[in-house]
């Protein structure tokens, strides 16, 4: 989307906009923009969710109308019947946020994972503090950082999120030569480790890893997940839906 | 030896040609007994600084020239004789560049041989280059064409091809030569300093015309002969032709140019009332002290101005001074924020002029840091601005100098291993499967390394195929060439006279910008003075929080007026509750704040330059925290030493006091101290780091300090070189962590939409900000057509005591939508304002 277009809808605001046609009109916005809008969930104060959003969007008609037609107060939207749509589900809208907004303020698509990792053992980031030192722990989530400083002489520190909070990872160069593809590759990553900690500052130095990026298409499949232990091979392809929501890559720095 | 001097020398500055460093040529030149040695890269100069440094170290002579190549003519090498005749040659390197796009030069006859700006050769030496094959009619009319237009110094080359008619060739252009009564000159077609190099020089050849080893046939050099040969061999190749080479000396001998002649003058700006720059300085720093200080100035600033002043005038340095202020000026005009960084923060002058916002008093200013009489070198003053607006102050620099006075400093972006081993085994014919199997993985950001056995059997290849070994040798070869020319990031060079006299100026890919050849170890080298004009998020983000807080909480605020020392800030800090601030939002830093506790604004000045690689590869930085924390005695190695580490705890953290230590402790003098910094940080590969390492621990050691700390000492110094933070450029960057800290404790709303509409910077992404914000009882608002803008905004929450001003995305809608039901608490210091979350995808 570009800055004109949304000027365009900012300047034509004025009392707020009530339906999708008459936005369409006071705006004289493509209909490409109103459907990334759409995809955005930006009709919300609309009463709209985003798959009624889209509908309505859908049903615009960017050419002019003919002459003929063009008193006609309905020539800017087909006529259809008032379509049934399906009640979107939270994970779907999680997943179209972090596809159209890169965030989403709906849920933490990790809380919506959760009982496929409660059932493994896998704890929640802001539970570490209260875990005892040295103790052997499971924690998954989304990978936010990797970073291996020239002066860490090859560890890799790797920062995790999930729905409660953040867990920071140390990945020793042992371990990152076996673990190497999942550790570059994980959006959604676990982790087996002992917990360290010094003050108030708690890290995990991870044994085992595992990439559950896979996990994310249940976001929106829906589908329910065997629990199983850790390290299976479950990501073969094939196993994977199509439709894979697409997450913000991590910063890495060096 | 037969005296000779080789002048046709391609080095690898001359992308994908020439197969050796201007260093490794020069020192080969050397060790060969060589009279002199030029090197002559196709229409540029950008190597000739590297090979001038190397030069001059081997005590060779350098002469420095181009090899114009004609779009309608002959080949031609160049030599200017004088400084003059060396501004021509820039000049018309730098019309030839300027007519087409970054990269490209485009030269006629026409502009060589009519008046214009190279005056028909005048004060150059030119050799005329034969074409490879036999010399035919045409090259005889430009020979003759130039003959007649070219008065003086015109000579005609000549080397060996051994394509096996080299006799039939050579008495062929002896006789043109005779004919036209042109001196002929032995030349080698220098493209590598050993024959060893020749499989490189092949590659080369490959990456440069897109094709695999496989199909270059006839594109590569038939032999391996193009490399600096010694004067006897010479001799012996031209044995019917002596007087070849002794023109060869001849030529030296005539140029006598030195880039050492090159002598940079400041700009100077014309002053009001006809006041010379001194007094124009004096008067503007006395008016920016009455403004820094209303209630008087203490005397140790007003000592410390009277004697930077001074200092100033003797060393003449005011007209710089007076640049740097203008941009500064004009900025301030325009809004844009902007802050003085690095040693700059050393000068009480600064400070009043409002270059540097830390104030002299709060730390320790060591102005010889900034300016020394001894040093004779021009102070570096860097300021970073707002990185969305820098343009701004980008257009203003060249409007007011003009394009032929100020242009961006150049970056020479050289091969890594990475990049090096993919086009490397592209032209030795790997399959894009091989490549991308090696590359995929994440070696090969640094220079050298290449993968080890390991790595490629995981990676499905053959370690000990014989291909692959060769693409590795060949990729660690290659590894540090120049590739291309990019701009630096900021850094403007702007001259009194000319500046493409001095360098060629090309135009950058970007619109509007105009670079220069060199980098910025060249202009170091050559005393040539750089402005940085640097951009920096954080600026551009405090200012968005400034005028959002203004906005919505009616509160002014500016880098000054931040109330100082806030307890609750630092409260905060020593939670490590730090997402989103400049500088201690890493995560070292995080975990770091806890440890160190930061309670003012001096311990922000540490913690800013602890978590580098100075401290941290000098093993300093548990000792600190431990003596911090009461764990150890507070010791200093020696008496001496204790004035220098007083302030650390005896710890050394700051590139200063690595330096002092050099000085007070190994009998460094301040010069040959400043020499080692620079040995580090610039021309790592020419190599008398081990000679500073042993000066250095053995000058420790013999005056009685234990062998581990000068050792700890010297890895400090090393981590320094690349990134260490000097004292004062800590400071700046600290007083940016404490107002970037005290706006999201205080007005996290704000904060939090101001970094989101400044990214992309900083450490986090969105997502993580938003989160962080929340955490901070910030109410995160989705995006919505009736109450985004195209950027975050701040909405007012009804629940509000403050009742701040109506936030711009007014919210009157009918029907209650979800929105207004789910309320969230007000952040307890913050003002009554959640935000609406950043539109548009």
């Amino acid at each position: 989307m570009r800055q004109e277009a949304a000027d365009d809808l900012v300047d034509a605001r004025e009392g707020g906009y009530g339906q999708v046609p008459a936005l369409k009109e006071r705006t004289g916005l493509k209909r490409g923009i109103m459907e990334k809008l759409a995809e955005a969930d930006a009709f919300q104060s609309l009463g709209l969710d985003r798959r009624q959003a889209l509908w309505a969007v859908k049903g615009l008609i960017d050419t002019p109308p003919l002459p003929l037609f063009a008193h006609l107060p309905e020539h800017r939207f087909r006529r259809e019947a008032n379509a049934q749509l399906p009640e979107i589900s939270l994970g779907e809208n999680v997943a179209a946020d972090y596809h159209a907004l890169r965030l989403s303020l709906k849920a933490h698509p990790m809380a919506l994972l959760r009982d496929h990792f409660d059932r493994e053992g896998f704890m929640k980031c802001a539970d570490l503090v209260a875990a005892k030192p040295d103790s052997i722990v499971r924690v998954a989530g989304v990978v936010l950082i990797r970073q291996r400083p020239g002066s860490a002489k090859g560890v890799i520190f790797v920062t995790l999120e999930d729905e409660t909070g953040i867990a920071n990872l140390i990945v020793w160069p042992h371990k990152m030569e076996r673990y190497r593809r999942t550790v570059i590759g994980s959006y959604v990553l676990g982790v087996e480790g002992k917990l360290q900690r010094e003050g108030i500052v708690t890290h995990v130095v991870s044994e085992k890893l595992h990439d559950f990026t896979y996990r994310l298409s249940h976001l929106t499949s829906g589908e329910v997940l065997e629990p199983g232990p850790i390290n299976s091979i479950r990501d073969i392809p094939g196993n994977t839906p199509k439709t894979k929501p697409r997450m913000p890559g991590s910063r890495d720095f060096r | 030896m037969t005296p000779y001097a080789e002048l046709q020398v391609t080095s690898n500055y001359s992308f994908l040609r020439g197969a050796s460093h201007a260093e490794e040529l020069v020192l080969q030149a050397a060790v060969l007994g060589h009279r002199a040695i030029a090197i002559t890269d196709r229409n540029s100069l950008a190597g000739v600084v590297r090979a001038h440094v190397a030069a001059k170290t081997h005590n060779m002579q350098l002469i420095v020239g181009a090899r114009l190549d004609l779009r309608d003519g002959p080949s031609l090498l160049c030599f200017p004789t004088d400084r003059a005749a060396y501004g021509r040659l820039s000049q018309l390197l730098t019309q030839g560049k300027r007519r087409v796009e970054k990269g490209d030069c485009e030269l006629f006859l026409e502009d060589i041989l009519e008046g214009g700006i190279f005056q028909a050769g005048k004060g150059q030496v030119l050799l005329v280059i034969p074409p490879e094959g036999n010399p035919n009619n045409a090259f005889k009319c430009h020979l003759i064409n130039l003959n007649k237009k070219i008065k003086k110094n015109l000579y005609l080359s000549v080397n060996n091809n051994y394509y096996g008619d080299d006799y039939k060739r050579i008495s062929y252009l002896a006789a043109l030569a005779e004919e036209l009564f042109l001196p002929l000159v032995a030349v080698n077609d220098v493209h590598a300093h050993i024959p060893e190099r020749r499989p490189l020089q092949d590659v080369l050849t490959c990456i440069r015309e897109h094709c695999t080893i496989h199909e270059a046939g006839f594109r590569l050099y038939v032999n391996a002969e193009r490399h600096l040969k010694d004067g006897d061999e010479m001799a012996r190749l031209f044995k019917d032709y002596p007087g070849t080479i002794e023109n060869t000396v001849r030529i030296a001998d005539k140029c006598r140019f030195n880039l050492d002649e090159l002598r940079y003058e400041y700009p100077i700006d014309p002053t009001p009332d006809g006041r010379s720059p001194q007094e124009e300085l004096d008067r503007l720093t006395k008016i920016g002290m009455a403004e820094r200080y209303p209630d008087g100035a203490p005397k140790k600033i007003t000592q410390q101005v009277d004697y930077e002043i001074k200092l100033i005038g003797e060393l003449g340095y005011a007209p710089y001074f007076l640049t740097v202020y203008d941009i500064v000026r004009f900025a301030r005009e325009r809004g844009i924020l902007c802050q003085g960084r690095g040693s700059a923060a050393n000068s009480a002058v600064c400070y009043c002029l409002g270059v540097t916002s830390v104030d002299p008093a709060r730390i320790d200013v060591l102005f010889e840091r900034f300016v020394s009489a001894e040093r004779d070198e021009p102070p570096d003053i860097d300021v970073d601005f707002e990185h969305e607006r820098r343009e701004e102050v980008y257009q203003y620099i060249y409007e007011k100098y003009g394009r032929d006075r100020a242009g961006i400093t150049a970056t020479h972006i050289t091969y890594r291993s990475k990049s090096a081993f993919r086009e490397v085994g592209k032209a030795m014919g790997l399959s894009e499967d091989s490549i991308q199997a090696l590359t995929g993985s994440s070696w090969g950001r640094s220079r050298k390394e290449t993968p080890d056995n390991d790595r490629i059997r995981e990676a499905g290849l053959d370690p000990t195929d014989k291909t692959l070994r060769m693409v590795l040798k060949l990729t660690q070869q290659i590894a540090g060439f120049p590739r291309h020319l990019s701009q630096h990031t900021g850094g403007f060079v702007i001259t009194k006279g000319p500046l493409d006299t001095v360098v060629p100026i090309e135009n950058a890919a970007m619109e509007d910008r105009t670079v220069i050849e060199w980098d910025k170890n060249d202009l170091d080298v050559l005393g040539i003075l750089k402005i940085d004009v640097l951009a920096l998020g954080m600026l551009t983000c405090i200012r968005k929080a400034f005028e959002l807080i203004e906005r919505h909480h009616g509160t002014k605020l500016t880098l000054a007026n931040i109330p100082p020392g806030d307890k609750e800030t630092y409260d905060m800090l020593c939670l490590g509750d730090s997402v989103g601030v400049f500088q201690v939002e890493s995560r070292a830093q995080m975990n770091m704040l806890p440890r160190l506790k930061p309670r003012c604004f001096y311990d922000l000045v540490i913690e800013v330059a602890i978590v580098r690689p100075g401290p941290i590869q000098g093993d300093m930085v548990h000792p600190y925290l431990r003596r911090r924390n009461g764990e150890e005695p507070v010791a200093f190695p020696s008496k001496a030493l204790e004035d220098v580490l007083a302030k650390t705890m005896g710890v050394p953290l700051f590139q200063e006091q690595a330096m002092k230590i050099a000085i007070v402790a190994a009998g460094f003098t301040p010069n040959e101290a400043d020499g080692l910094r620079r040995a580090m940080a610039t021309f790592r590969h020419t190599g008398n780091i081990p000679l500073f390492r042993d000066k250095l621990i053995d000058g420790m050691v013999e005056r009685g300090y234990e062998r581990d700390f000068a050792e700890r000492c010297f890895k400090q110094i090393e981590g320094f070189g690349e990134y260490g933070f000097p004292e004062s450029h800590a400071a700046s960057f600290a007083l940016l962590v404490y107002v970037s800290s005290w706006l999201k404790c205080h007005y996290p709303a704000a904060f939090a939409c101001a970094l989101l509409n400044s990214q992309p910077m900083g450490f986090y992404a969105p997502a993580q900000i938003v989160r962080d914000a929340k955490d901070h009882g910030v109410e995160a608002r989705p995006v919505d057509v009736n109450d985004s803008d195209w950027d975050c905004t701040l909405e007012n929450n009804g629940e509000a005591s403050k009742a701040p001003p109506p936030p711009p995305p007014p919210p009157p809608r009918g029907g209650g939508s979800r929105r207004y039901d789910t309320r969230f608490p007000l952040p307890p210091g913050g003002g009554g304002s959640g935000w609406g979350g950043r539109l548009f995808p």
